[in-house]
């Protein structure tokens, strides 16, 4: 076809004139103020992609360098970044997009990722990151379809949920878009509010749809027909599809292809992991009812897969009146097990309003589960609930407690504000059982049963969470004991950040080597990466998060577990008895800073600042350090 | 013996490898928007790649005022000729399945040629939704 030849004479002349260090990137950042309603674009600084490679990366840097610290995260200066990686709409597995801002949770760093097809789309839109700032006048939702930028009236849309969100936009233009949106709960500066996408797919953590709302921005609807060009679009061409193989031949992988991410739900049952009724146990009597297996048994409509996955680990279920791309294991752990339910539809329901609401399911699920420890101890009591009995297991309580959380009414406004604060206004020793790290809500490991976990969730830069560092499998090597965990957390840290700072999803990278995606990266960007240069970018990132919270004021004290992992000794299961030590905590919390480079404090030093090439951000940290004068 | 890309609808999942395979094999460039199979997608996680089937009664070719688009008759494959296509998108509400996908007005409609006879999305598909694979009716 000639119209082939004549495009690919085309980009080999434009190849040629290319920027070669933004090579396999789209070379661009949108940049957003939202209260003059001007957009610009910049040129993408080489020195992002060489030190930070994407993703992440590029968020930390961009927000550390641009945020003052300090900021109200719910302020017009609060900046809310969106980043793509170098992988990411292409055809490597499972694309992702970033979404970095100050947390209004947690009040420092904060991230949270999202599959689907929003990613690509931004990448074909021209930019490998969009930069937000300042504060809408009025509801308004963005209308970029490539170049164009428009800043449209959203009172319309404005209290409605996700569903009818999404639905309402895409209808409203000849073409097929992608949308990003916020429901009512982001719209309340509900501090647990995601943003949703794909009626399914979630940036839950960390509230990122709180910011949204506080900058009066209901959607952000992109479209592109850019095309990514690579370095050597055949050589990666080749290695991808190798890598597609290697997933498909992964046994494991294509369990979590038929059973979705709950394959693994009675697995962690049986090492006692499994959070039930607020954590006060690892060990769900009924987690038979909730497993990945009977889901595809009893719910299972069709398999979902995010842009460019061949391992499709979305389920999509029917229950209950609704039909939903879920639930995923961190779902059916917090919405069931953690509160105590042991029907999956119900589950499905509970997901369903969460999703449609616009809150983040694994939160919602710790937060509720607290209330009703709360309730049963008599903390709260029906005058607190509007009288509803917010016992385990009392299925219509969760969902009326769901829209209370949303629409901040009666006790939901308490909780909206997050575990961690809701828990300083309830007050009567309720602390006790509000768990969490940094103010960010436990998400679905009960630690006791592999301490090396506990470790992982208190030294995580945006709080407890599993998406920085995870494997029960290696921590249930000796689990109890400390020896040597502080080794393994700091390895996985960065080999499970790194797919976040490609752009990627980590439920493939489990199934592939580093030097897949080192090689990968290099037919992309055309420059040599290996699987160690990830590695290294990845812990450099590590490093820029924890220096970003240090400016706002972290010590130690903020890697922090919750009380009960050193108080209550786990009441029965396989992990009955397990305890987390105080001494055994603090030697793996020492061991793990002195790995990392950093002081006694959890501060790196300038010596490891140096070593990860962070002597400009070194700079301007100098006068946080203790002993140094200002 | 005639062969055609066949579409599975059951299995596909949208995981739009078929349209990134495409796309990278005909512009060498990762752009979805200008594939010649489009994964349509519908509320509740239903999705269909069209993709066109070469089919006997070529309503395209038809529609098509300028002689643009024509098969041959060797290979059975209708081609859209880009310099006698005159831009008038005549040939893409004349297609019953919607396989002509007209993404950029100021330039031609695109559709599956077969990669010349050997598909570059049905291998690139994970789920096997694609077949390239002889008419059943011709034995």
């Amino acid at each position: 076809m000639r119209v082939v030849d004549s495009r690919r004479k085309e980009y080999a002349r434009e190849l040629k004139h290319m920027n070669k260090a933004v090579l396999g990137y789209m070379g661009k950042i949108l940049d957003i103020d939202l209260a003059s309603q001007r957009a610009s674009v910049h040129d993408l600084d080489p020195d992002l992609p060489t030190r930070f490679l994407g993703g992440r990366g590029f968020g930390a840097k961009i927000l550390h360098d641009n945020l003052a610290p300090r900021t109200d995260p719910l302020s017009p200066g609060n900046l809310f970044i969106l980043a793509t990686g170098p992988l990411t709409g292409t055809s490597a597995p499972g694309s992702k997009l970033e979404v970095i801002s100050k947390s209004p949770l947690t009040g420092g760093y904060g991230d949270s990722a999202i599959g689907g097809h929003i990613g690509p789309e931004i990448k074909y839109a021209g930019y490998d990151v969009i930069v937000l700032r300042g504060r809408c006048e009025k509801p308004t939702y963005l209308w970029i379809d490539n170049e164009r930028v428009e800043f449209r009236d959203a009172a319309d849309l404005w209290g409605k949920g996700c569903m009818e969100t999404e639905q309402r936009l895409k209808s409203a233009f000849n073409k097929e878009v992608q949308v990003l949106c916020i429901g009512p709960a982001g719209e309340k500066l509900v501090k647990i509010a995601c943003i949703t996408h794909a009626s399914g797919r979630q940036a839950g953590r960390c509230g990122m749809g709180a910011v949204m709302g506080s900058k009066n921005l209901k959607a952000i609807v992109v479209r592109g027909d850019q095309g990514i060009r690579l370095a050597d679009a055949k050589a990666f061409q080749t290695r991808v599809m190798q890598v597609h193989q290697k997933v498909l031949s992964s046994a494991a992988a294509m369990d979590m292809h038929k059973y979705g991410t709950a394959a693994s739900f009675i697995s962690h049952n049986m090492v006692g992991c499994l959070p039930t009724r607020n954590y006060q146990t690892g060990y769900f009597e009924e987690a038979e009812r909730l497993s990945g297996q009977t889901l595809e048994r009893t719910i299972f409509v069709r398999h979902g897969a995010c842009f460019g996955c061949s391992l499709g680990c979305a389920k999509w279920t029917a229950a209950e009146g609704v039909c939903i791309d879920g639930p995923e294991y961190e779902t059916i752990a917090m919405l069931g097990s953690n509160c105590g339910i042991s029907r999956l539809e119900a589950v499905v329901k509970a997901n369903y309003l969460c999703d449609d609401l616009g809150i983040d399911t694994i939160s919602a699920g710790n937060i509720m589960a607290f209330a009703t420890e709360c309730y049963e101890r008599g903390i709260i009591g029906d005058k607190e609930t509007n009288g509803i009995a917010l016992r385990f297991g009392n299925e219509e309580a969760f969902y009326k407690l769901i829209h209370m959380i949303a629409y901040r009414e009666g006790l939901g406004g308490t909780l909206a504000e997050g575990v961690r604060e809701a828990a300083r206004r309830l007050g009567k020793g309720s602390d006790k059982f509000a768990m969490h790290s940094k103010g960010l809500e436990q998400s679905a490991y009960e630690t006791r049963a592999a301490i090396g976990q506990t470790l992982a969730y208190s030294i995580n830069d945006r709080g407890a969470d599993h998406n920085r560092t995870w494997s029960f499998k290696f921590f249930l090597d000796d689990p109890r004991s400390p020896e040597g965990k502080a080794a393994k957390v700091k390895r996985n840290q960065c080999e499970r950040s790194s797919p976040d700072i490609m752009g990627m999803c980590r439920f493939v990278s489990y199934h592939l080597s580093f030097d897949d995606y080192g090689d990968l990266i290099t037919a992309a960007t055309g420059s040599k990466w290996t699987g160690d240069d990830i590695l290294k970018v990845a812990e450099r990132v590590f490093c820029m998060t924890r220096i970003f919270n240090t400016k706002e004021g972290y010590t130690r004290t903020n890697d922090h577990v919750p009380p009960r992992d050193f108080e209550d000794p786990v009441p029965n299961g396989p992990a009955k008895g397990a305890v987390v030590k105080r001494e055994d905590y603090r030697r793996m919390l020492d061991e793990f800073y002195a790995l990392s480079g950093w002081d006694e404090d959890g501060i790196p030093t300038e010596a490891k600042l140096k070593e990860m090439g962070l002597e400009d951000v070194a700079l301007g940290f100098r006068p946080f350090r203790k002993g140094v004068q200002q | 013996m005639t062969k055609m890309v066949s579409v599975d609808v059951e299995k596909c999942d949208g995981c739009r490898l078929c349209e990134l395979t495409c796309s990278v094999e005909k512009l060498a460039e990762f752009n979805p928007k200008l594939a010649r199979i489009q994964v349509r997608f519908e509320p509740e996680g239903k999705c269909t790649p069209v993709v066109c089937t070469q089919c006997a009664e070529a309503w395209c070719v038809e529609a098509c005022p300028s002689g643009a688009i024509a098969r041959n008759s060797q290979s059975r494959i209708v081609r859209i000729n880009v310099d006698e296509c005159v831009l008038c998108g005549e040939c893409v509400p004349a297609c019953p399945y919607g396989a002509i996908h007209w993404p950029r007005e100021d330039e031609p409609p695109v559709k599956c040629d077969e990669c010349g006879g050997e598909p570059a999305c049905v291998p690139a598909c994970p789920v096997d939704a694609l077949d390239y694979a002889t008419l059943a009716t011709e034995g």
